[in-house]
């Protein structure tokens, strides 16, 4: 079931109505049924592969705790991490590694004719942070099994995330007793509406012209390549950043709090930072159970640069089972490394025009990073790349559909302006308690469904991360 | 709960309050001035401006980039208009247009029907909503939009389009863009000719054509209604099938059926073009925009081939 639906409208209208008139054990019951429904909306059978991640995590994690012996804690966890990592292995990555093998010349292995689960990626990382959470001891594993399968399942986070922290939903979950307030359903009401603007305003509308580009890239002159590849980057953030903004927004009219995903990163100023603002709860999570793992900053430079390329590339091939995601994930490691090793990041200043370009500076590198995301092959990047640097003939730029242009001017110009002058300084938390808040607030949302009405792509179209 | 409900409802009042008011001044004051673009505001033109058109031509693309009404001298003396649209002039497209039309007294003496078998062929007959949706603007006026919006979307559109903001979906900007410039809209007759020449290197005819195709009946009745449509109006019709470079979407078993079936419901004139031997003028990639649409030269030819044989048509 995608946000951007009339069915999920209907879904979600039916469901906050019961789901606030229950409590305890009955509102986790409807949580529960909600989020099957929600997942099985797409294909109904791959909810038992769900179903196995939480079987799989909640028992080791319980046995772990169990556990008096530290080794036996180890083999435990192990457990817990090899079948999900398997469960993702045969589902995401096992075609990837039979073309790989076949390429190679050893044998001729026939791929596996499977469709991705919808958001495996998403949920196998969530189990496997709360595994090892129970095994560090940070906290307790869970004994009721409903609590923790809507941890796992919980319909709002459950296809693309906000990658949850079981320290931070689960306790919310455990009692879901609490009153759904006024703040609560309002500012979760408008945040809603403000992801589904970017959805459908911005990154639908931006789509017509990446996806004319890439689908013709051999056709193309490099101008109108660069153009699409910066229209991805805007595409790519309002898309997802649209999803998690409807994802928090919904979880909060429930009167659950998510962690942010996205803390505006197209003002950071260094690769650094921008790592910091963007999708926050897989960077965290790589960062906890990676980079830190693998030593984190401890033992000298040269093993600092080699751990956040590893985990770059590790975050890269979570994105997909492709050479190209990995590439992606090298450089942005090797951006971060690079900004490491000259100490860019701590450069401040107070003038704006330095700002600016440090600002400029971090879009493109991160742009230029995602010419390897969004092509289909190895292959195709480089002559994507090829044409924007040896043939960019600006005057074989075409327009196409004229109409796109004062869509895309106004869409990216609204977002710009609210983020910058609102977001930049207040939360909606933060925009609510202001005097005139719902006031103001009421009205950017009817601005915004307008913009919807009038400009957004009406198909529903799904979003990026789904593949994931 | 008492005031989540209050607000959703002040909400949704306001909402609907101001779609209201805001669409009755856009329609009122922006839209129904603007006679020029896709997004109908060739259709305000032919409606303002052209209601005493001797013939009006109808299709998708290749009739409003192929066809020249200023040619077709031996029909009406030229006195026609090119209704043809891109992207979206399909079947259902032309049919509801068409009634519109009617319903609001322009009843030329002829349509010429630009038909090719090719966007006839569909496994999903039920999904029109492309096809619809150009014409939203005019849902108050169309019962033939709307019956077809009943029948044909699913709840989702018929939903959105509560909202009377939705009617004019990717369309507002096209419609004030038109709108600032209505002043420079000099008389025309619907035709834009194509410049350019097709580049055939790498040119492939599709191997797709050559498997069975599926017909979509939606299309052939609603094709089959124009036919009634026109008899009950005493319409002259007539429907020109036209060719496409080395044939790259001429689908011989389709384009026979749908003549049999057109010759079945009483419709005379039926011009096959659609193989490309038949105007062997028209072979040379230098006629050619692309693979499907003729340049402005290729348009003269073929426009004038069809004043040749519709002569007989002026009687």
């Amino acid at each position: 079931m995608l946000f951007n639906s009339i069915v999920f409208l209907i879904f979600f209208s039916i469901f906050f109505f019961l789901f606030y008139f229950l409590n305890g054990t009955n509102r986790k019951v409807l949580l529960f049924l909600g989020s099957c429904i929600f997942y099985m909306w797409f294909i109904p059978v791959y909810i038992l592969i769900l179903f196995l991640t939480i079987l799989i995590d909640y028992y080791a994690a319980k046995k772990i705790e169990d556990s008096n012996s530290p080794a036996a804690k180890k083999r435990l966890l192990l457990f817990g991490i090899i079948n999900t990592c398997l469960v993702l292995f045969v589902f995401k990555y096992c075609n990837f590694f039979i073309d790989n093998f076949n390429a190679l010349g050893f044998h001729k292995l026939s791929n596996w004719n499977i469709i991705l689960p919808i958001g495996l990626s998403f949920h196998t990382f969530q189990s496997l942070s709360y595994v090892i959470e129970v095994y560090r001891g940070n906290i307790k594993a869970e004994r009721n099994l409903l609590n923790y399968s809507n941890f796992v399942m919980m319909f709002p986070q459950l296809v693309a995330g906000p990658i949850e922290r079981a320290n931070n939903l689960l306790p919310q979950l455990k009692t879901c007793d609490h009153k759904i307030s006024y703040k609560d359903f309002s500012t979760g009401f408008y945040r809603f509406f403000w992801g589904l603007f970017k959805k459908t305003v911005v990154a639908d509308t931006l789509s017509r012209f990446v996806d004319a580009a890439y689908n013709n890239y051999q056709f193309q002159p490099g101008s109108m390549l660069l153009v699409a590849t910066l229209f991805f980057s805007i595409q790519i953030y309002c898309d997802f950043s649209g999803y998690s903004d409807m994802a928090i927004g919904v979880a909060r009219m429930l009167g659950f709090k998510f962690k942010e995903n996205f803390t505006l990163p197209y003002f950071s100023k260094s690769i650094t930072e921008f790592w910091k603002r963007w999708h926050i709860s897989l960077s965290s999570w790589l960062k906890d159970y990676i980079y830190i793992s693998l030593g984190g900053n401890r033992w000298g430079k040269w093993l600092t640069y080699r751990n956040v390329m590893l985990t770059m590339l590790i975050g890269g091939f979570w994105h997909g089972a492709s050479w190209n995601f990995i590439i992606w994930g090298g450089l942005n490691g090797a951006y971060l490394s690079l900004e490491k090793l000259f100490n860019l990041s701590k450069f401040h200043s107070r003038n704006i025009i330095a700002k600016g370009i440090r600002v400029f500076y971090v879009f493109m590198l991160f742009s230029f990073s995602l010419i390897f995301f969004r092509a289909a092959t190895f292959q195709q990047s480089l002559t994507i790349i090829k044409a924007i640097t040896f043939n960019f003939s600006l005057h074989k730029f075409h327009f196409w559909d004229l109409s796109i242009y004062p869509a895309v001017l106004f869409g990216v110009g609204v977002l710009f302006m609210f983020e910058y002058f609102v977001l930049r300084r207040y939360t909606f938390d933060e925009l609510f308690e202001k005097k005139n808040g719902v006031l103001l607030l009421s009205g950017f949302t009817l601005f915004f469904i307008f913009l919807i009405l009038f400009l957004g792509n009406s198909n529903g179209s799904q979003f990026i991360y789904f593949q994931f | 709960m008492k005031k989540i409900l209050i607000q959703l409802f002040i909400l949704l009042t306001v909402l609907i309050i101001t779609d209201r008011v805001l669409i009755y001044f856009f329609t009122e004051f922006i839209y129904s001035k603007t006679i020029s673009g896709e997004s109908t505001g060739s259709v305000n033109y032919l409606l303002q401006k052209k209601k005493n058109a001797g013939f009006i031509i109808l299709g998708n693309s290749r009739a409003k980039h192929q066809i020249d009404p200023a040619l077709l001298s031996n029909v009406y003396n030229g006195n026609g208009f090119n209704a043809g649209i891109n992207g979206v002039g399909g079947i259902v497209y032309n049919d509801i247009l068409l009634h519109l039309l009617l319903s609001k007294g322009l009843k030329p003496k002829m349509i010429i029907l630009e038909a090719d078998a090719y966007p006839y062929f569909t496994t999903k007959d039920e999904i029109i909503a492309d096809e619809l949706i150009p014409l939203y603007p005019f849902i108050n006026e169309s019962e033939t939009l709307r019956r077809f919006i009943k029948k044909n979307t699913g709840y989702t559109e018929k939903f959105k389009l509560l909202f009377h903001s939705y009617r004019y979906n990717g369309m507002f900007f096209r419609v004030l863009f038109n709108y600032i410039k209505q002043n420079s809209v000099t008389d025309n007759n619907g035709f834009e000719g194509l410049q350019g020449t097709l580049d055939t290197t790498g040119f492939k005819v599709s191997d797709d054509l050559s498997k069975p195709q599926l017909y979509s009946q939606l299309k052939l009745n609603t094709l089959v209604d124009i036919v009634q449509t026109c008899t009950t109006n005493n319409i002259k019709l007539v429907v020109v099938f036209a060719p496409s470079y080395k044939n790259s979407i001429f689908l011989k078993e389709g384009t026979d059926m749908m003549i049999e079936l057109l010759r079945k419901n009483g419709v005379a004139a039926v011009y096959d073009f659609s193989a490309i031997e038949k105007i062997p003028l028209l072979q040379s990639n230098s006629m050619w925009k692309n693979a499907i649409h003729l340049n402005k030269d290729g348009a003269i030819i073929f426009s004038r081939k069809l004043n040749e044989v519709m002569t007989f048509t002026n009687k």
